[in-house]
């Protein structure tokens, strides 16, 4: 996680730095009861999921889109979907990949309006973005916490992967899942997730390659 | 190169969280009021399709007549084999509609082993256990007419399954599903195109190995690849 990550921001309804987890509990374990406890009706069950997951969701857009502020509000229309989708949710289950998928779908849907309203959705045709600034009021451009243009070359590499390399590639090598919860968001085996994931991997270190050293 | 390397790790490391925005005031207004909702119960799903399509093969097998050959079979290898036959339903069908514990969804491996295995087992158990009671059961011997009877059975199996493969369909629809649905979907179509199978055993008189092994069993062959086609496309989530 970049050190940006660890401003999460705002005290609204007890939004705020992600506590740090009691070692025997896990994201699943923490996820599962707060989305039960917020399929019940208490308010305060929100501010926990959107604490634990919205980090990794943020990221996984922002793979998809390669593009922050989109991402941003992909994040938005993608919690409000849980919300009226909270019935749904079965009772007892990892609620993470779930929310992955409703990332997903979102982020599709609004690729096909765009696409539909001919307006990019990507950074070639959206404006320039605007520069976010963390709570601690730092602007998040004036500290990179790792090559900016790097980052940028290996969100635009990955889009350049076949998609189910890129979603491999992204679940696994950059948002840390394991193969069996990579495979679970997919909905296919460990095995082809490894497969793909491998692939994907050696493909995306190749054209980084190539442009590290044309640079 | 390692320098290279590491420096490409890092920043797909940097790509792993991001510090996320608040709330926007439209969320807020709807997290700060969660009403408690019903949670989808897939077992109530399960017993509902199951039911349904045992319901239709029940009206089917009605309408076309039960086997003229009953009579003649050997009682013990009619019951096993038509237990056989829901068993092979019964068990994708709930493969792909319950979650497995503690998933929102179906397992993903139980539902391609399931989506492979039923149609292979179909086939080699209608070739290997097949009884023919002679003359009660019709041998045909002339090519026109076994085109005609294979016709038959694959044309009714499909029209019967059109409903209980539309019940599935929905029961998936109602279901958080995962990203790629193929073998949830191949699953669901061995499972019909076992009950396909159920309902055949239970109507055709026809006998031979060609017959069971193409236009009975050959059912859940064409159900587990109809459903890997179609159920990603109908059964995909209105997100």
């Amino acid at each position: 996680m970049s050190s940006n990550g660890d401003a999460v921001a705002v005290g609204v309804l007890g939004f705020g730095r992600r506590e740090a987890a009691a070692p025997e509990r896990t994201l699943a374990e923490e996820a599962t009861g707060a989305m039960a406890r917020y399929c019940d009706g208490d308010a305060s069950a929100f501010p926990v999921l959107y604490a634990l997951t919205a980090p990794r969701l943020l990221a996984y857009l922002t793979c998809l889109v390669r593009d922050r502020a989109a991402a941003e509000d992909l994040l938005q229309q993608t919690f409000i979907k849980v919300h009226w989708a909270r019935g749904s949710y079965v009772a007892g289950a990892d609620p993470v990949p779930w929310l992955y998928t409703i990332a997903h779908r979102t982020c599709l849907d609004e690729l096909r309006r765009a696409r539909r309203a001919r307006v990019g959705l990507t950074r070639e045709g959206a404006g320039g973005r605007e520069a976010t600034v963390a709570i601690d009021g730092v602007a998040d451009d004036a500290r990179p916490p790792y090559d900016e243009r790097l980052v940028e070359a290996v969100l635009e590499a990955l889009e350049r992967l076949p998609e189910n390399h890129r979603l491999a590639v992204v679940l696994t090598k950059i948002q840390g899942n394991s193969l069996v919860e990579a495979a679970a968001i997919l909905g296919t085996t460990p095995g082809a997730v490894k497969l793909r994931a491998h692939r994907g991997y050696v493909m995306l270190r190749e054209m980084l390659g190539a442009a590290e050293e044309g640079a | 190169m390692n320098t290279t390397a590491s420096r490409i790790d890092a920043a797909l490391r940097s790509l792993g969280e991001l510090s996320p925005p608040p709330p926007s005031p439209a969320l807020l207004a709807l997290a700060r009021d969660p009403r408690p909702v019903a949670r989808v119960a897939p077992g109530r799903s399960l017993a509902l399709v199951f039911g349904a399509s045992l319901f239709v093969v029940a009206v089917h097998v009605h309408s076309h007549c039960v086997r003229r050959d009953l009579a003649a079979l050997p009682r013990a290898w009619f019951w096993a084999t038509a237990l056989a036959w829901l068993a092979a339903f019964a068990a994708p069908l709930a493969i792909a509609l319950v979650p497995r514990r503690g998933a929102m969804w179906a397992d993903t491996r139980a539902a391609r082993a399931a989506a492979v295995a039923v149609p292979v087992v179909a086939i080699a158990l209608s070739l290997l256990l097949r009884v023919d009671a002679a003359p009660a059961t019709r041998l045909l011997t002339d090519p026109a007419k076994v085109r005609e009877e294979l016709e038959w059975c694959l044309v009714t199996g499909l029209e019967m399954n059109a409903v209980p493969f539309a019940l599935g369909v929905m029961a998936l629809r109602r279901a958080p599903l995962p990203l790629h649905l193929r073998w949830i979907g191949a699953a669901l179509g061995a499972a019909n195109g076992a009950l396909a199978g159920l309902m055949l055993h239970l109507a055709c008189d026809v006998g031979g190995a060609l017959h069971a092994g193409v236009s009975h069993a050959g059912h859940a062959v064409i159900g587990s690849i109809a459903g890997a086609w179609l159920v990603p496309t109908l059964a995909r989530p209105r997100s």
